[in-house]
């Protein structure tokens, strides 16, 4: 296992944020992070559902949701130690219903924080400006 | 009057505790940092001597430092009750040198196996790569 392949939603400012995070986030193997349904995650890995925190290793191993994120942790060199916490028996409820929380819940918790969405703005970036018709 | 026998007492007693404390601390941490460092003895061996020189710079260190007393030693009774309380000190000291060079050694052990630590979940599926 070389690379991690973090797929996450660009359309919810939280993710976001934790994604330029994880961007400055010491780590023990390169992470690259593409926003899901971008053409670089659809040209890489076409079959992956959107909606979700989605982690592919470069050798094939994926874990989605949850588990995910604790593997994104596992990554980390500041926060592996709480990724094994957060897989042991006795905290792996409780991250599951943390994360449960915070995923259903992420774009009204972005909207109240007025967190950025870069997923909107590139979508509206790409959308071409109408074309000024001259005036008579 | 009793001086000089005190601090015979005194240092042979320190340095006694000192070197019994540090060879435990030898022989017994290498396997922790055998552990710690994967299996390669010679770095565990390396680092195992230079934890064991700073302990003994520190202890005998300290042990000497404090051996100086202006207290006179007129009877037998005062005499013990100033080695008593000196060897005290040391043995407080070497006490909770030594507790901090198992937590030295703990932590050591602990970076090295997060370090190597494969990933706690088992996958969900396996990715078929596009390349």
């Amino acid at each position: 296992m070389r690379t991690l392949y973090i797929l996450y939603d660009s359309r919810c400012g939280v993710c976001c944020q934790i994604k330029r995070w994880l961007e400055r986030e010491p780590s023990y193997l390169p992470l690259r992070l593409l926003a899901a349904g971008s053409p670089e995650a659809v040209l890489l890995f076409p079959r992956v559902p959107r909606e979700e925190l989605v982690v592919i290793a470069d050798t094939g191993e994926s874990w989605f949701g949850d588990n995910a994120f604790v593997i994104t942790l596992w990554a980390l060199r500041r926060y592996r130690n709480w990724s094994l916490r957060f897989a042991s028996p006795a905290l792996r409820p409780l991250a599951r219903r943390a994360y449960a929380a915070l995923t259903s819940q992420r774009y009204l918790i972005s909207r109240l924080l007025h967190l950025d969405n870069e997923g909107l703005a590139t979508e509206l970036a790409s959308v071409p400006l109408p074309a000024c018709e001259v005036g008579e | 009057m009793f001086a000089v026998q005190a601090y015979a007492v005194y240092l042979i007693v320190s340095l006694g505790v000192t070197v019994w404390v540090a060879r435990m601390l030898h022989q017994n941490g290498r396997v922790f940092l055998i552990d710690a460092f994967q299996g390669k003895q010679d770095l565990a061996d390396s680092v195992n001597k230079l934890l064991v020189v700073g302990f003994y710079l520190i202890n005998v260190g300290w042990a000497v430092s404090a051996l100086e007393t202006s207290a006179p030693l007129d009877t037998v009774r005062a005499a013990i009750e100033l080695v008593s309380s000196k060897i005290g000190t040391i043995l407080l000291v070497v006490g909770g040198m030594h507790f901090l060079n198992l937590f030295v050694l703990n932590r050591f052990r602990r970076n090295g196996l997060e370090r190597y630590a494969p990933p706690p979940i088992p996958p969900d599926t396996f990715a078929q790569l596009v390349r």
